[in-house]
């Protein structure tokens, strides 16, 4: 594989790979239908603590 | 150990135990003599020693019947034991060195204690002996209560921390005794790196049984930082030690990798066991502990997410900036510069977030020193990500390249970042899973916090300071193009910097055996197990 090829596969497939994956991630993250669940899952570790607040 | 075990666990015990001591007898007598047949010798007593253990006990009383309806936490507070034991060998390991640079003159006349070899002993103990328990541990705490399910099973978690700390008695033995790889942070010998791969597999499965059956729907974040610690560590350790042995019976091997090669593999390891070993699950912990202690949700879990992926993604390709200015290609280190930039978006991200969940309850703060432990911890996850974008930059590096500067970055991080959220989680479990509300010693607590806080500001300015004059004192000239100062005047200029770092360590080093004080008297007035328990009954193995 020569420097050019490399070059031309990170600036397409690499480019795409990564924004790509990130657009997905925030929005899977950000999607206003997963909101409940996410809010569920921050507040699921603190039913242990009752005696706390 | 033995009393949570059930009799036929017991047997497998026994069964691995007589194994491990076969294995150390049959390296003891293929080496011979030198470092490998002490080790085989180490690894025949630790096995003896074990089936001594579990054979006396195969005939006392059967474990209780209602375990399976608790958490498991014995092997949490052996690796909480074995955290604080440690963190006073590395950090006292790393006192004495530091002293040395004062006082060289203070070095023994005895091989093994010569700064060369007692380096690597400190950072091995640090980052594998107190980092790698320490996450080894809390991964099995924040595991079971995340998945409200107990442990996969009882015996290969004992397996991953005896065998893990079986590594790290190889690893710091064999330095002393002069045995090493010479890569940085992986200077173990081979046969020590397979029984890592071998204790690091059993942990990843451990791990996924255990998520495999809990009784959330969600797998709480907290386990994505872990499961990516495990992952990736098991990737970086494979890769980097790859290397073929000089005759089977001896520790001596060389790298498959050569030149500037090796130097990219060594420092693409290095630069992501900082991201996944001494970052990725000390933000486990942070995700998990700091909600619970302070009783507030994250302030944003969307964010957590994002910056998981953004940390996973962007880490991988820094190492390259630890070879700026060297035979690696200029678009090499331009990359590993470039993402070591954009790291600080997640890194920041991160930070904010765990500052913000703070946000309210700053009351909390003030009251409580274990809480406090867990803020500055987050500051100086942020400062020391800043700093390390900030070093990554090209023309910066080469003022801070091979100076005390980057000392003092990585001791920002493993001092005020990894090591306070340790502590802070520390002061949170052993409590709880001595079924008490408090530690021991409220006081201890707070001496050891305002000693942690005050040794790792001294440590880090003195440090800052050195760095930058060794830096601006490489580079003075005179008008007619010769250096200003030699070599030797810029090693006289670091004496008082010196100095002050020995003392800011000592007071750190001081907070943590006051805290193994603590923990240790909490742990003996342990009254009954946690009071929390899984949502349903485990089935068993």
């Amino acid at each position: 594989m020569t420097h050019d090829t490399l070059v031309y596969l990170s600036k397409t497939v690499g480019l795409i790979w990564l924004m790509g994956f990130f657009v997905i991630v925030v929005i899977r993250a950000y999607n206003p239908s997963r909101r409940a669940a996410h809010d569920r899952a921050a507040r699921s570790i603190l039913k242990e603590q009752r005696s706390d607040e | 150990m033995t009393a949570s075990l059930t009799v036929a666990e017991r047997r497998i015990g026994l069964l691995i135990s007589i194994l491990l001591a076969l294995m150390g007898l049959v390296m003891a007598a293929a080496a011979g003599h030198g470092v490998m047949s002490l080790h085989g010798f180490m690894a025949l007593a630790l096995g003896l020693g074990l089936a001594f253990i579990l054979g006396g006990s195969l005939y006392e009383a059967e474990a209780p019947a209602d375990r399976l309806s608790r958490y498991y936490d014995a092997p949490t507070r052996f690796g909480i034991s074995m955290t604080l034991i440690w963190a006073m060998i590395g950090m006292a390991v790393g006192v004495w060195v530091a002293a040395l640079l004062y006082w060289p003159e203070g070095t023994p006349a005895w091989p093994a204690t010569s700064f060369g070899r007692l380096r690597p002993v400190h950072t091995t103990g640090i980052i594998f002996g107190f980092g790698g328990n320490a996450l080894i541990a809390t991964s099995f705490h924040v595991l079971q209560r995340t998945s409200r399910a107990r442990l996969a099973d009882s015996v290969s978690p004992w397996a991953v921390l005896i065998g893990y700390n079986l590594f790290c008695v190889w690893a710091v033995t064999g330095y002393m005794l002069g045995s090493t790889q010479s890569k940085e942070y992986a200077e173990a010998e081979w046969y020590a790196d397979i029984w890592l791969v071998v204790i690091w597999v059993t942990y990843f499965v451990l791990y996924l049984r255990t998520l495999a059956r809990r009784n959330e729907p969600h797998i709480y974040v907290a386990n994505w930082y872990y499961l990516a610690f495990i992952l990736v560590v098991a990737m970086l350790h494979i890769v980097n030690n790859l290397a073929l042995p000089v005759q089977w019976t001896s520790a001596e091997s060389f790298p498959i990798w050569a030149g500037v090669q090796d130097a990219m593999v060594q420092w693409w390891y290095g630069h992501n066991a900082v991201a996944f070993f001494l970052t990725s699950g000390f933000l486990g912990m942070l995700y998990y502990f700091l909600p619970v202690r302070s009783g507030r949700p994250i302030w944003s879990y969307r964010l957590s997410i994002v910056s998981f992926w953004g940390i996973v993604f962007f880490y991988i390709w820094v190492g390259s900036h630890h070879l700026h200015y060297t035979a690696l290609p200029f678009w090499a280190q331009t990359l590993g510069m470039t993402f070591s930039i954009m790291l600080l978006v997640p890194s920041w991200a991160s930070a904010g977030n765990a500052i913000a969940t703070l946000n309210g309850a700053w009351h909390k703060v003030r009251d409580d020193a274990t809480l406090r432990f867990m803020f500055v911890a987050a500051v100086f996850y942020g400062l020391s990500t800043f700093e390390g974008s900030f070093l990554a930059i090209r023309p910066v590096n080469s003022l801070s390249h091979y100076t005390d500067w980057t000392v003092g970055h990585v001791h920002s991080g493993t001092l005020g970042w990894v090591a306070m959220i340790v502590f802070g989680a520390i002061y949170t479990i052993v409590p709880q899973l001595s079924g008490k509300t408090d530690m021991a010693s409220a006081t201890a607590v707070e001496w050891h916090f305002w000693l942690a806080v005050s040794g790792t500001l001294i440590y880090v300015i003195s440090m800052w300071n050195a760095g930058i004059t060794q830096g601006l004192m490489w580079r003075a000239y005179e008008e007619n193009g010769a250096l200003s100062y030699s070599f030797v005047e810029s090693v006289e200029a670091m004496a008082p910097y010196y100095l002050l770092r020995t003392i800011g360590g000592g007071l750190f080093l001081a907070g943590a055996v006051i805290c193994a004080w603590n923990c240790r008297v909490t742990m003996r007035r342990a009254v009954g197990h946690a009071t929390d328990r899984p949502l349903v009954a485990q089935p068993a193995e």
